[in-house]
């Protein structure tokens, strides 16, 4: 700025001196030439003229003001003097100045303007923008630089050129429409083609701005043209991309979208439109193909929305039905909205999402949870849905994370179960549960499981331990109280479901197995009466074996009373052998006893009754009922009885009823085959450290093979007038006593072999 | 005086063993009894006047001794004892050739009766 200002400081001061020179030169000259005034008054403006060419008004001023006393000094008569002699001199001086001052005016305000001009020139080729102006006729009247480089022509090849046809311009609307435009306005903007230099076409964003007269008559044209091809490009791209993206996210989301023009009736559909449709996108559009596709059941209700939605020129949003040619049926949301063109026309824009699969899953969804409630509700088992959360955060806040963590805590603090049970939250019964209760309602029963349990409360321990090991299920027979008293026998089972979305929820599931106990229970009285009844059929048929049994000591006795009477009634009583006697009969009354004890024992129909038993004793035991049977029959025992066998735990009447039983079918065996030498083996072993074994070896005929998978069922016999009840009652016992029984044909002396195993006694 | 008759006993229960040989020394018999009628036979040696056997026995019955003793003709008068009501049993024993059939439990009286009638000579 400074140095601007001492620049033309200098510039001037230059002037100056110059101009000084110069109206010093011509002054001298003209003076030496003697010059008329008029003439040098004409040079000296030619003088200033020039010099205003060069310099400001001021300087122009300044020369003039010097000129005129030059004037009147050496050239107005009287010479070599100020005074103006005549008028006509005045005249000229004060003519010459105003000459010389309206030139310089009139100089300067011509330079003015020209930099001025220049200084547009050269902002209009500052600008990146192609500039272009046209007169009327479309002749280019400028170019601008900028226009220089993105069309290829120079300057001064394009004025006076028609720019239209030089570059082959495009418009996106007839002239003959802009141009009316452009007068009412004035300006005009609009996306044109342009074909530059080399041949390549531009797309221009081009700005037209109408010059005019002062009296407003139209002079020419501006065009501020800019280059959009490349951001056009882009935007092509990325409008293509949208594209591709619009179509794929409409193919995966099964949504279409539409376009709708009431007045014309013109439809616009998306590519997955036309496949929600079934349409072929050929086709052109129209509501009488909506109307073909949509489920005759929904037409009522889509005609509505149509007319409706055109009526009214509201939004519209609908679910319906689609029926395709091949007998699909299609679930359809329709959303539209409604909106106006540019012309003022009724659009509706929208969607169409295709929610069959969601419909279907919904559907399946209701099913399901549908089938689930019908399940739980209508289930001949009761249950009851837990909410255990409670019980995960008891658990945790104590600490207890494993079966033996539980165990520990319930050694400390026996009543923890309380508030394990109590923060078991009941959500839901069904019907079965209220009738098992003993309830009408839900509301009838307490909130949560503490009470069930209150007559096992070790199933809910079990449970809990069961739980802490990360178990599924838990499973077990106990008993539960009912709300109206009633104990029942159930038999209880938890599970915990594995899906996340069931966190939290346990269900429980009592079935009420009351009648079954019972029916069990009264299976085992029957049991015991058939195995009763089975032995009173066994003793009748050792009547004579018993009969001889008992008649032995009696024999005893009478004989022995009858010796002792003799003794005594001698002339010298022997009362040293009467005593000895004596004796012998009250041993022998105690053995006839014992055997009727033993007897009436097999034959009372008493409760089996659980005792710690010697097996060896059993056996003896059965062998007074059976000695002499086996005799009778003509059949040689041998025991081999295991020395230090352990005890067994059972029921002493219905072991020895096994021994008898199976003795005297070997015993008849035998008989009945007539077998010549007829031997029974009994023997005992310990195969294992905690099971004893019985064998019964006899050398009868054996088992026919087919008979030996049937010998234990019930009525099965082989015997003539049999009832088919010992073997199976037989085995009913050694099972119950959790032993088991085998039979086959590897006798050591040729017959049958039966085996029967139990358990050592515990302890 | 006459030499008392020596009567073998023979049955398997020891208590009505010792009480018949009691009951036969209170009326002056002489009495040896055995288990069974294999001990028996194997001291018939000595000159037995009578033989009270029981029938049933493990081993040798009464009836097969007797039929044994009679095939070796060994002219020993045998009374059998029974405690058993089997149908046939008394048709068997008289028979194998026994001169009585007791069942047990007998009267004294019957058993003496029996053996003074078998012993008169």
């Amino acid at each position: 700025m400074k140095r601007n200002v001492i620049s033309r400081f200098r510039y001037l001061a230059a002037l100056w001196v110059g101009g000084g020179i110069v109206l010093a030169a011509i002054t001298w000259l003209c003076f030496v030439l003697d010059i008329e005034p008029a003439a040098a008054t004409f040079v000296y403006l030619i003088a200033i003229v020039l010099l205003s060419l060069m310099g400001s008004f001021v300087s122009s001023v300044v020369f003039s003001a010097v000129a005129v006393p030059c004037l009147d000094y050496f050239f107005v008569e009287p010479r070599h003097s100020f005074d103006i002699a005549s008028t006509g001199d005045i005249i000229t001086l004060t003519a010459f100045l105003i000459t010389a001052l309206t030139v310089s005016t009139l100089v300067t305000r011509v330079r003015r303007l020209a930099d001025s001009h220049r200084e547009q020139a050269r902002l209009l080729d500052l600008t990146h923008d192609s500039i272009v102006a046209c007169d009327m006729d479309g002749l280019i009247t400028y170019w601008n630089r900028g226009a220089e480089e993105l069309y290829g022509w120079k300057r001064e090849e394009t004025v006076g050129q028609v720019a239209r046809k030089l570059l082959q311009t495009v418009l996106p609307m007839p002239l003959r429409e802009i141009m009316p435009i452009l007068r009412d306005t004035g300006f005009w903007a609009g996306e044109i083609l342009h074909t530059r230099r080399d041949g390549t076409q531009l797309t221009i964003a081009s700005r037209w701005a109408l010059q005019r007269d002062e009296a407003g008559k139209p002079t020419g044209m501006l065009e501020a043209n800019t280059d959009m091809t490349g951001r056009k490009r882009a935007e092509e791209a990325v409008r293509r991309a949208q594209e591709t993206y619009l179509t794929e996210a409409q193919q995966l989301s099964h949504t279409g979208s539409f376009g709708w023009n009431v007045a014309t009736g013109e439809i616009f559909w998306s590519e997955e439109s036309f496949r929600i449709f079934g349409y072929d996108a050929s086709v052109t559009p129209s509501i009488d193909m909506v109307l073909q596709r949509v489920h005759p059941d929904d037409l009522a209700v889509v005609r509505q929305v149509i007319d409706r939605a055109a009526a009214e020129r509201q939004d519209f949003d609908c679910e319906h039905r689609l029926l395709l040619p091949d007998g699909t049926v299609r679930h359809l949301h329709v959303v539209g909205r409604a909106v106006h063109d540019q012309a003022g026309q009724l659009l509706f824009m929208g969607a169409l999402m295709d929610i069959t699969a969601r419909r279907k899953t919904e559907a399946e969804l209701r099913d399901s949870e549908q089938r689930y409630r019908q399940l739980f509700r209508y289930m001949p088992v009761a249950l009851l849905r837990i909410d255990i959360r409670g019980l995960g955060v008891l658990l945790e806040g104590a600490g207890i994370t494993s079966a033996p963590a539980l165990a520990t805590r319930l050694e400390h603090d026996p009543d923890f179960l309380r508030p394990a049970m109590e923060s078991l939250v009941v959500n839901e019964v069904n019907d079965r549960a209220l009738e098992m209760f003993g309830v009408r309602d839900a509301s009838e029963l307490p909130a949560t499981v503490t009470r069930f349990w209150r007559d096992r409360p070790e199933t809910f321990r079990r449970a809990l331990e069961n739980r802490l090991r990360g178990e599924q299920t838990f499973q077990e027979e106990t008993r539960i109280s009912a709300m109206d008293g009633r104990v029942l026998d159930v038999l209880v089972t938890i599970a915990r479901p594995e899906a996340p979305s069931a966190l939290g929820i346990n269900f429980l599931g009592f079935v009420d197995i009351t009648e079954r106990v019972e029916a069990q229970e009264m299976l085992e009285h029957l049991q015991a009466e058939f195995a009763h009844a089975a032995r009173i059929s066994v003793l009748g048929e050792l009547t004579a074996s018993i009969a001889h049994e008992v008649n032995q000591p009696l024999a005893a006795i009478t004989t022995n009373g009858e010796a002792g009477l003799r003794w005594l009634n001698r002339s010298e009583p022997n009362v040293f052998k009467t005593r000895e006697l004596v004796q012998r009969i009250v041993n022998d009354a105690r053995r006839a006893a014992d055997i009727i004890a033993r007897i009436r024992a097999l034959a009372t129909g008493r409760a089996p009754q659980q005792a710690t038993l010697s097996l060896h004793d059993v056996i003896e035991d059965s062998m007074v009922f059976l000695r002499h049977e086996l005799q009778s029959k003509g059949v040689g025992v041998s025991l081999d009885l295991a020395p230090a066998l352990p005890p067994v735990a059972g029921d002493r009447t219905q072991l020895q009823q096994v021994i008898v039983n199976l003795a005297i079918n070997a015993a008849q065996a035998m008989a009945h085959a007539g077998t010549a030498r007829r031997t029974l083996a009994i023997r005992t072993t310990l195969p294992e450290p905690d099971t004893l074994c019985c064998t019964l070896e006899d050398s009868g005929p054996g088992i026919r093979p087919d008979d030996l998978e049937r010998l234990f069922e019930s009525f099965f016999t082989t015997k003539d007038n049999g009832m088919g009840m010992g073997l199976p009652i037989s085995r009913s016992i050694i099972e119950a006593h959790g032993g088991q029984i085998r039979v086959d044909n590897e006798s050591a002396h040729g017959g049958a072999r039966f085996r029967f195993t139990l358990p050592a006694a515990n302890n | 005086m006459p030499k008392e008759p020596l009567i073998a006993i023979i049955d398997d229960d020891a208590s009505f063993r010792a009480s018949l040989v009691d009951l036969l020394s209170s009326i002056a018999y002489r009495a040896e009894a055995f288990a069974c009628a294999e001990d028996f036979i194997a001291a018939t040696a000595n000159p037995y006047d009578c033989v009270v056997s029981d029938v049933h026995m493990p081993g040798m019955s009464g009836i097969d001794l007797q039929r044994l003793l009679a095939s070796r003709a060994y002219p020993v008068p045998v009374i059998m004892v029974t405690g058993r009501t089997e149908p046939g049993l008394e048709q068997r024993v008289v028979s194998s050739g026994a001169v009585c059939l007791l069942k047990k439990p007998f009267d004294a009286d019957v058993l003496i009766d029996c053996l003074e009638r078998v012993l008169k000579p």
